[in-house]
């Protein structure tokens, strides 16, 4: 999935936030964040990112381990790739780990460039 | 790294979600005042019907304001689902009763973002909500003084028919 943006991703991916099994990057030449999601790479944008976290944090789990007719697992499109997940509980909450650290990462990041970058504009 | 959050969103997450449920919120006073509309309309009381119907309009406005506002920030909006709104009502009057309720609510709503707004110091949501708290003042206002017509004209059949022919005149 590296695609077309293949070779700016190799010349500037910054790791966000990771977790066992996947990963966040932001690239500052394309101004586009990544996702390695169990092996393959998404790119996204920021609306997008949020738009999934929420999906993520939509999923009912306690509902997912307690009923007994279906498999525990969920299945959530990512709009941007056309991509679907069947994902198990465990990837779920593990996805959702990668989004808690990334956006806390993000926001710490907007909080230095205001305190220390933009305040010095002036 | 750049701050790309703060490049593609100018408002926060909280905000954001606020403004969400907001949406909600209005297109539910849209839908009620649509559903006032036809129940008045059936009944007979088209003046009442006719304030409904500008009502529904205006209530879909304000989502609208909020829906490219929120867009305008860089947040991509859902288009929101709306609870079924109340199909029958008592009384013509029940149905105002009702009408004022709704936007009590919806000006509860637009006070908790607005305090939400300064305590967050978002200066530019909270400009943009005092537009709707202005006009919250507004259609409350309108609301009560045509509960009041109830109060002074009674609720015998002709009474009715004369508060009908009142109301074209307040929101003429």
């Amino acid at each position: 999935m590296f695609s077309q943006n293949h070779k700016e991703i190799e010349r500037s991916p910054e790791q966000i936030y990771s977790t066992n099994s996947c990963a966040s990057y932001q690239c500052d030449v394309s101004n586009a964040l990544y996702l390695d999601i169990f092996g393959e790479r998404f790119q996204l944008n920021v609306c997008t990112l949020i738009s999934f976290r929420k999906k993520l944090f939509d999923v009912n789990l306690e509902s997912l381990l307690l009923d007994s007719n279906s498999a525990p697992l969920e299945i959530l499109n990512l709009h941007c790739v056309d991509k679907l997940f069947v994902l198990s509980i465990d990837e779920i909450i593990e996805l959702r780990n990668l989004m808690e650290g990334t956006f806390a990462m993000l926001q710490l990041n907007s909080i230095i460039h205001q305190s220390i970058h933009r305040s010095t504009l002036v | 790294m750049k701050d790309l959050i703060r490049q593609k969103i100018a408002i926060s997450d909280e905000i954001a979600s606020s403004l969400k449920k907001q949406l909600q919120l209005e297109l539910h006073s849209s839908n009620s005042y649509l559903s006032m509309a036809a129940w008045c309309d059936i009944k007979g009381y088209t003046n009442s019907a006719g304030f409904f119907y500008k009502q529904s309009e205006e209530e879909r406005e304000h989502m609208l304001k909020i829906y490219k506002y929120l867009i305008k920030m860089g947040v991509q909006p859902s288009v929101p689902a709306s609870k079924e709104a109340t199909l029958d009502f008592d009384s013509v009057r029940s149905a105002f009763e009702e009408a004022l309720n709704t936007e009590i609510a919806v000006t509860e709503s637009i006070h908790r973002i607005y305090s939400q707004c300064r305590m967050a110091n978002d200066f530019a949501t909270e400009e943009f909500m005092r537009w709707f708290v202005n006009e919250q003042m507004e259609e409350e206002s309108t609301a009560r003084d045509i509960l009041a017509l109830f109060d002074n004209f009674g609720s015998d059949a002709t009474s009715l028919m004369l508060v009908d022919e009142r109301i074209k005149e307040i929101t003429a």
